[in-house]
């Protein structure tokens, strides 16, 4: 088996356990769509978002702290920080993008680019 | 049109595995409690204990305050929240509920629930003689 085969098999399930996929939705008009991400744990200032020519990358920090001495009762919520990243389909204006969390949700607004917008042509 | 071309996670080669179970078999394969559909869903938790309290924590993202309602009987704590979703047409709102036993060893008059970052935490106090107690031999 050459050196590079093991390496891959290696490589690919590291990413997969290190991060949580969050549930996300989508909504939007012609000026404009809302992406909401759900990811509760994630202060405010353990977010970040970015732009890379068309793609969104969305992360978010996630701290659940407990007591030293606490012991486990029950688990079902992961302590897996969160990443999503979206291959935009539409042109966004990227420097009048915005995001807010409330309650756990991020919700990002993304212009729509002036020259993707829909525009209505007159007839002379 | 739509805004999302590709969702990508890392060029996991999973991914698209995953987009082809979750789009046939949604309700198997990822069990999400935000996922439209049902009316009343269920809300992931984790409990833990110390030696003077035990805890409860719930994941409630997208829901406020005054959305969620605790209450504690015969030694079952119950969640039930509403999480209001602001569409195009109006409003529309999905319920969440959630059950636990905690045990007869908690004061019902000293617990205290806490809303941050979409985390519920419920802190109930155990009763005086529910803590471990060091006991010398005389």
């Amino acid at each position: 088996m050459s050196n590079e085969l093991q390496k891959q098999e290696t490589q690919a399930p590291a990413n997969r356990t290190a991060y949580r996929r969050p549930y996300y939705t989508v909504r939007g008009n012609k000026e404009h769509y809302t992406v909401e991400v759900f990811m509760p744990g994630v202060a405010k200032d353990d977010y970040n978002v970015s732009l890379h020519h068309d793609e969104l990358l969305v992360e978010g920090h996630k701290v659940l702290p407990i007591e030293s001495e606490a012991k486990w009762v029950h688990r079902e919520i992961t302590n897996e920080s969160y990443k999503l990243r979206l291959q935009l389909n539409v042109e966004v204006d990227a420097e009048g993008i915005s995001a807010k969390s409330e309650e756990g949700v991020l919700v990002i607004t993304l212009p729509v680019a002036k020259e993707a917008r829909p525009r209505l042509i007159k007839i002379d | 049109m739509k805004l999302i071309r590709h969702d990508s996670f890392f060029n996991d080669p999973w991914t698209d595995l995953d987009r082809l179970f979750e789009s046939t078999l949604p309700e198997l394969y990822q069990w999400n409690p935000w996922r439209q559909g049902a009316t009343t869903r269920s809300l992931p938790l984790d409990v833990y204990e110390t030696d003077s309290e035990r805890v409860i924590r719930l994941e409630v993202p997208g829901v406020r305050k005054k959305d969620i309602a605790i209450e504690l009987e015969n030694a079952v704590l119950s969640v039930k929240a509403k999480r209001v979703d602001k569409t195009e047409g109006g409003e529309s709102s999905i319920d969440l509920s959630r059950s636990v036993s905690v045990g007869d060893d908690v004061d019902p008059d000293n617990i205290k629930a806490q809303l941050e970052n979409g985390i519920l935490t419920v802190r109930l106090h155990k009763r005086e003689h529910a803590k471990p107690k060091q006991i010398t031999i005389s």
